[in-house]
């Protein structure tokens, strides 16, 4: 039965991204100017032009364009870079590093955070440490990533001097190096990530406070603490698994407005860069490997939850 | 091109920009780092920059940025130095004979490429067919169309044939023409040779993060021993100036290829850093569509010009560190220099009002290049200028490839842009002006100016140039193609510890002899 | 939108915060914050006499915050901040509900349409739509932003764009639960035509949902002009808008932090006006039909 649904919805993806795809093609050859011009530069003569174009096959019609990068990228050949001429999936293979790197350790800190806090107050009830940690979540969640990135410069770049505000140290180089650059940028996206699941984190703790297993288990003279930490906490943290997975789509747009700010060499720089260059291939391989990305993760994250949780089994959403 | 208007050069600019700069260059590679103190093997320099290379290919070279960096993986057969004096590189000696139209290059004895490959007479004419094969659509080719024929006439020996005589030939062989790749990896790796380079420059192409960095590790077998003493060097690509400057501030890079003139002072009150003035022999300045509606009218670029008042904008915005009192395509530091302009229009808001009255009201669009935020303030300065003088400009925001393509097509009214320049005063006019050249953004299409143009080129004598440049002027101020805002200045800011980087006057960044202390 | 499509759908109480004894002073402390932004921005110009918000005066840059005649500064042209701000703000709030109400329109329409008509019609809207929502939201908004050219009028449409699809959803889950009601099968029976009954019955049921998960999208709408203003993507200078003096603000942190600073401080005061309220009329309804 889990397999068929697998099936499904694999299949229901697949019209997905092919729309997707085409979507990205037309509009991104729609746009003013050409790669050509990024390449030749001001004053470029119009042969010079057609030449660059030549070899891009850009002289070519709109669709068999498109049908020619569709019959290579389901081959998984994503094609060249117009620009430099390297592999779309190498420039990604590059980039994909990064972003996830700083996602991960956004989503892990946002995580081990809100946990904590969320315990802290089902523990205390405390009414004021409920406002306190209320107003907490709002302003995180409503805080621009790049707002809260643009403060965090601020104060630990440029007034203390603490961590670089800006570039990219690889784990590969340098384990110190890495972490030192990792910090701002995981921060920054963390922030609203953190905010989102002490919120919904809470709310469940406190609602399965009420169930009949947790006054049974009171009624017992079990410890409220004992209870939370045991039971309340591992039953809710089902919950936290879908939140995690539909938040993706977020966390990717966050990760392109954090790596610009910062100037990370990630998937959401080489995009940005890629579009204003009229990179067609480049975007159109991001585009169609980040909706791949987010259809996997959906489907594993669905997978995980109803395997978790028996209850949920039945109650499948729509659409 | 360093916080240009447009990022990318032409393939003419590419040519052009050689000789850019001010020549108060110290030394070539072969010239010992200009400090007394010895220089220090190893350390890693990363320096930020502000554009991204297309690909290492010297066919390919687009901007300033793939010069500094193919600088340091090939060298190049000359180099320019200060007061635009020829420099040896890879070559020892060039002659002129026959009038400048024939060429003898002298090669250093004994060069290799980085896989083995000798770098002989051979070589030389391998590479210099290469770039001029008009197929291999070298971005370069303007300037190489000239040379008809290229042989070894020994085994150190090229002789280079030219269709018409240049005397400006050795400034060629300091650009990417002269920037030799190994034939044997050029023919095996084909059209991906750009991606694998191998030259035989001091640095050795390491790990590249395509659109971000790529690292140059030194390479052990350089010519010129015991340079490099860098380890590696690493361009990292930094678009926002700001981000630059934090990042040299924080440690991130080493050197700061563009500083933003208002954050000067910040930088050169502090001992940890030091700043170079590469000076500026370009200009910044509004260009018109001079054939399109409402600017086509020569009064209305005259009201425009009157209104704007340059000085107040470089106070406000650049601290004041802008040249400016600009009133024409030379600078200061261009001995081309006419000074003022007999008939440009001088800020005067009176004359502005009287122009705007006369043609009963102005409005255009000024188009700036997107997240460029200096261009941006400067934008909204002179709108906030003009609108004093009743003239009402609205300001469109272009992404660079539909900027290009606007500028190219004609299809603007005005346009903020920043030209590098020419050491050789040539070099800011010529392609600008003559009538019908594709560098001709403004479309001036004057007879007279024509005539200057070809004056120019053919006298000899500098003071005669220099009366021919200066009566040139006159007629552009007539024709107010422009609206000029300040030369185009730029500083290099690097870290007190680097040493041994030249000032060239083509303001290529030369790092063989570069050491950190 | 994509946390917004997150929270939708999961169980009330899990967005929770608080007991019932709370729930006033979470609708009325936002909405009184709200109030008071909203009429700054939009009285405020004429109220406080401020100097026009694209008033360059070259003469005094990067004027700090409580200077005499600019209390919140001034920018590198010196144009005043708290002017700039409020000015800003109308476009902020502008773009944001009027993005969010195009995007309310369509998408509403689009869902109660292809839940109600149910079949072929409403799989080909979906699958639409989910071509839409299967995409990081900005990364779309980016591109049609890059086509359109910035302008105002340009970033409400591409934000209300790529808000069509989580409308249509929460439209449609809802039209599909009232449509097994007893009354809209008796008033199919009694031959009343579909117009009529999405209009007449399923449009002022759904109405309170729509209307809650839109307040709750104009404060991500207005993050999103924020961002593609960040993005240089945003209106045309030298208008002013929340994103677009934050972005301008980024170039001069060091120099003058107030120019980021200040606008900043009204969106996030904003935003979480918003949120809170649009949270707290969610809470207040969660006991009744709504959800």
């Amino acid at each position: 039965m889990i397999l068929g649904t697998v099936a499904r919805r694999l299949l229901h993806a697949i019209p997905v991204l092919l729309g997707v795809s085409m979507l990205t093609f037309v509009l991104l050859n729609l746009l003013p100017g050409n790669v050509a011009l990024a390449i030749l530069g001001p004053g470029a003569t119009p042969k010079q032009i057609r030449i660059v174009d030549r070899q891009d096959g850009l002289t070519q019609p709109l669709w068999d364009r498109y049908w020619h990068w569709l019959t290579q990228a389901v081959q998984g050949n994503l094609g060249d870079s117009l620009l430099s001429h390297a592999s779309v999936s190498s420039l990604i293979g590059q980039a994909i590093p990064v972003t996830l790197e700083v996602i991960l350790v956004a989503q892990i800190v946002a995580l081990i955070f809100a946990v904590t806090f969320a315990l802290f107050a089902v523990v205390i009830r405390n009414p004021w440490v409920d406002r306190f940690l209320s107003l907490l979540a709002f302003g995180g969640i409503s805080a621009p990533p790049f707002l809260f990135g643009i403060l965090l410069i601020l104060i630990v770049s440029v007034d203390l001097h603490w961590l670089p505000a800006t570039g990219w140290i690889p784990l590969t180089q340098s384990f110190t190096g890495n972490l030192r650059t990792v910090i701002l940028p995981a921060a920054t996206l963390g922030i609203g990530e953190f905010a989102v699941h002490m919120r919904i984190l809470r709310g469940d703790m406190l609602e399965q406070m009420r169930e009949d297993y947790v006054t049974t288990a009171r009624a017992k003279g079990l410890p409220r603490s004992r209870i939370v930490f045991v039971h309340v906490l591992r039953n809710s943290l089902f919950v936290l698994i879908t939140v995690v997975g539909v938040n993706i789509g977020k966390l990717i747009s966050g990760a392109v407005i954090v790596e610009v700010l910062f100037a990370l060499p990630g998937v959401g720089n080489l995009l940005i860069n890629s579009i204003t260059e009229r990179d067609i291939t480049v975007v159109q391989g991001i585009v169609v490997f980040v909706a791949v990305a987010f259809v996997v993760i959906n489907l594993g994250v669905d997978m995980l939850y109803s395997a978790l949780d028996p209850r949920i089994r039945r109650a499948s959403t729509d659409g | 091109m360093r916080r240009i208007g447009l990022a990318k050069l032409s393939m003419i600019g590419a040519v052009f920009a050689l000789v850019a700069g001010v020549a108060v260059a110290t030394a070539g590679p072969a010239v010992a780092a200009k400090h007394s103190a010895k220089p220090k093997k190893g350390g890693n320099l990363s320096i930020g920059v502000e554009a991204a290379w297309t690909n290492f290919d010297p066919l390919q070279q687009n901007n300033f940025v793939s010069y500094d960096v193919d600088e340091s993986l090939y060298g190049s057969l000359m180099q320019i130095g200060d007061g635009g004096k020829v420099l040896p590189d890879l070559a020892t000696n060039l002659k002129g004979e026959n009038g400048d139209k024939t060429w003898v290059i002298t090669l250093r004895k004994g060069l290799k490429f980085q896989d083995g490959t000798p770098l002989n007479a051979a070589a030389v004419v391998y590479n210099l067919e290469r770039v001029s094969n008009p197929a291999n659509d070298c971005l370069c080719y303007s300037s190489v169309e000239e040379i008809k024929s290229a042989t070894a006439s020994g085994a150190n020996k090229i002789t280079v044939q030219l269709s018409t005589p240049d005397s400006t030939f050795p400034s060629v062989l300091a650009g990417p023409p002269g920037m030799m790749v190994s034939p044997t990896a050029a023919q095996s790796e084909g059209a991906n040779y750009g991606l694998h380079p191998v030259g035989a420059g001091p640095f050795k192409l390491g790990t590249v993060v395509a659109g971000n960095s790529a690292t140059l590790n030194a390479w052990s077998g350089y010519w010129d021993k015991p340079e490099p003493y860098l380890s590696s060097v690493t361009f990292k690509v930094m678009t926002d100036a700001n981000t630059r400057l934090s990042s040299l501030q924080s440690g991130v890079i080493q050197d700061d290829e563009d500083v933003n003139p208002a954050q000067l002072s910040a930088v050169q009150s502090n001992p940890q850093f030091t700043v170079t003035d590469l000076g500026g022999v370009g200009t910044n300045y509004v260009q018109f569509q001079t054939q399109v509606a409402p600017l086509n009218n020569v009064l209305a670029r005259e009201a425009i010009n009157y209104a704007t008042n340059p000085n107040q904008i470089n106070q406000a915005l650049f601290n004041g560190k802008y040249t400016t009192g600009i009133e024409s395509p030379f600078t200061p530091q261009s001995w081309a220099y006419p000074g003022k302009v007999k008939g440009y229009q001088t800020y005067n808001l009176n004359k502005a009002k009287a122009l705007v009255g006369q043609l009963g009201g102005l409005s255009f669009t000024l188009t700036i290049r997107a997240n460029d935020p200096i261009a941006l303030s400067e934008a909204e300065a002179l709108q906030s200028q003009w609108a004093q003088a009743g003239i009402h400009a609205q300001i469109s925001v272009l992404q660079n490839v539909a900027l290009i393509q606007a500028s190219d097509k004609g299809n603007y009214q005005a346009m903020l842009y920043r030209w590098a320049g020419g050491y050789e005063p040539d070099q800011n006019v010529f392609i600008f002006f003559l009538s019908g050249s594709p560098t001709n953004s403004s479309q001036v299409n004057d007879q007279t100016v024509d005539a200057y143009l070809f004056q120019e080129r053919a006298a000899t004598s500098q003071s005669l140039r220099k009366k021919i440049f200066a009566e040139l002027a006159q007629q552009l101020a007539l024709d107010a193609p422009r609206d000029y805002l300040s030369a185009a200045d730029w500083w290099r800011v690097s870290v007190s510890t680097l040493h041994g980087v030249p000032n060239l006057a083509n303001n290529y960044m030369q790092l063989a002899g570069a050491w950190m202390s | 939108m994509d946390e917004v499509v997150a929270l939708e759908g999961r169980r009330s109480g899990l967005l929770t915060i608080g007991r019932p004894r709370h729930l006033d002073w979470a609708l009325w402390i936002p909405g009184t914050v709200l109030v008071l932004l909203l009429g700054a921005c939009f009285l405020g110009p004429q109220i406080f006499g401020v100097p026009g918000p694209n008033v360059v005066n070259l003469g005094v840059p990067h004027v700090g915050l409580g200077a005499p005649g600019h209390l919140f500064g001034t920018d590198e042209l010196g144009r005043d901040l708290l002017s700039r701000s409020l000015y800003g703000g109308q476009t902020s709030f502008v773009v944001g509900i009027s993005s969010v109400a195009i995007g309310l329109g369509l998408g509403g329409l689009l869902g109660m349409v292809s839940g109600f008509t149910g079949g072929w019609l409403d799989s080909v809207i979906m699958r639409v739509l989910d071509i839409l929502l299967a995409f990081p939201s900005l990364i779309l908004a980016l591109t049609v932003a890059t086509y359109l050219g910035p302008s105002e009028r340009n970033v409400i449409l591409a934000i209300a764009f790529f808000t069509v699809p989580s409308y249509a959803r929460v439209a449609r889950s809802g039209t599909m639960q009232f449509k097994e009601r007893e009354f809209l099968l008796a008033g199919e029976l009694s031959g009343a035509g579909k117009t009529h009954l999405i209009f007449r019955h399923v449009l002022p049921n759904i109405w309170g949902r729509l209307m809650t998960y839109g307040l709750l999208t104009i404060g991500v709408a207005m993050i999103v002009e924020a961002s593609l203003s960040f993005l240089g993507l945003g209106i045309r200078p030298p208008q002013a808008s929340w994103g677009a003096m934050i972005a301008d603000g980024k170039a001069y942190l060091t120099v003058a932090p107030q120019m980021a600073l200040v606008p900043g401080a009204f969106l996030f005061v904003a935003i979480t006006s918003l949120n809170m309220l649009g949270d707290g009329i969610r809470s207040r309804f969660s006991g009744g039909e709504l959800w």
